[in-house]
């Protein structure tokens, strides 16, 4: 049990690390006790440019989403719909 | 003899003010945009140009952000004219656009700029581009910068908008950020290139200075909506609220 949760924390960490931001990770102590995640606030951090290079905008957009698996599919989706708007991505 | 050295002091400082200066500061435009922008003086007539040759950086996504980037088909020069006076307030004639992203949307926009208040800090000093410098800061439109000036060149001129300071601006940045720098790498005395100080720009857009910032909060606002609308479902945004630019609060805001 003790194992399980160790590895479910590393793979949050190295999420947090090669992905976008994941804001806040709030773990019931008694869920985790059952090894389950009741809440998660997944969130991506974007900073836009125009042609120029100017700064054009600094959004955090979230969600709530009920795992990490969730949280990296609708993390995934966001910068799919950002990529759909004409935006060119350089952390994917 | 005492009239001799008066008059050799005359000469030098005559020398001084008819000297054609051009200086290349490397300027950070934002965390991925970097270009030169070319400063020219002649007498008192100033003009900076802001090169359309800009190298763009590919950030890494190891801090967590992502950096949404929309290339435009072609990068433009942007100019700044103005006249070197002794007066609180500068005219400048400036190009710029509202749409960044439209090479088509270009403004030649009047811009009267109150001196910002330096304090100088006469015992910060550092050499650069081979000229003794002197710390200066101040606030400029809302956000705290800091510069260096050289009394070697005694001109109330620096890149962008920057004036007021008893000496050419030789740096000059936004204090706490790695982007919105003005750096000289060289300066050039009696430059050989010549320089048109009133080009006219009649292609371009004219319209008030409060008009184009209304048209620039605009289009910020109308940028959040659209990418709100992109995204998934349930998606909730923290919006910057802030102008994004070093110019924050103008004159007319705060009256």
């Amino acid at each position: 049990m003790k194992m399980k949760k160790l590895l479910l924390l590393a793979a949050f960490g190295i999420v947090g690390l090669v992905n976008a931001r994941t804001l806040e990770l709030k773990i019931s102590e008694k869920q985790t006790e059952k090894s389950k995640i009741a809440f998660q606030l997944c969130g991506v951090s974007v900073t836009y440019y125009d042609g120029d290079g100017n700064v054009t905008g600094y959004d955090l957009i979230t969600s709530d989403q009920s795992s990490l698996e969730n949280c990296q599919m609708w993390q995934s989706l966001v910068k799919h719909r950002l990529q759909k708007a004409g935006f060119t991505l350089t952390a994917q | 003899m005492k009239n001799i050295f008066i008059l050799t002091l005359l000469i030098v400082y005559n020398f001084c003010l008819s000297q054609k200066i051009h200086v290349k500061y490397l300027h950070i435009r934002s965390e991925i945009a970097t270009l030169y922008e070319d400063l020219y003086i002649d007498e008192n007539k100033v003009l900076s140009r802001q090169d359309s040759l800009i190298q763009f950086k590919n950030l890494n996504s190891s801090d967590g952000n992502i950096t949404a980037f929309r290339p435009g088909k072609s990068t433009r020069a942007f100019y700044f004219i103005s006249t070197i006076n002794d007066e609180n307030k500068r005219d400048f004639f400036f190009t710029s656009a509202v749409n960044g992203n439209d090479p088509n949307d270009n403004y030649f926009l009047h811009d009267n700029v109150i001196r910002p208040v330096w304090i100088i800090d006469k015992k910060s000093t550092k050499k650069i581009a081979g000229y003794h410098c002197i710390k200066a800061t101040a606030n400029f439109r809302g956000s705290d910068i800091t510069a260096y000036f050289t009394e070697d060149l005694p001109y109330s001129v620096g890149p962008f908008k920057f004036f007021g300071l008893p000496g050419l601006i030789l740096d000059v940045r936004l204090d706490n950020k790695s982007f919105n720098i003005w750096r000289a790498e060289k300066v050039e005395l009696d430059y050989k290139e010549k320089i048109d100080f009133t080009p006219s720009f009649k292609q371009y857009q004219r319209i008030e200075m409060k008009k184009f910032i209304d048209l620039k909060d605009k289009l910020l606002l109308k940028n959040n909506k659209e990418v709100l609308n992109s995204l998934p479902s349930g998606a909730k945004i923290q919006y910057s609220s802030n102008r994004l630019g070093i110019e924050k609060v103008f004159e007319w805001e705060t009256k």
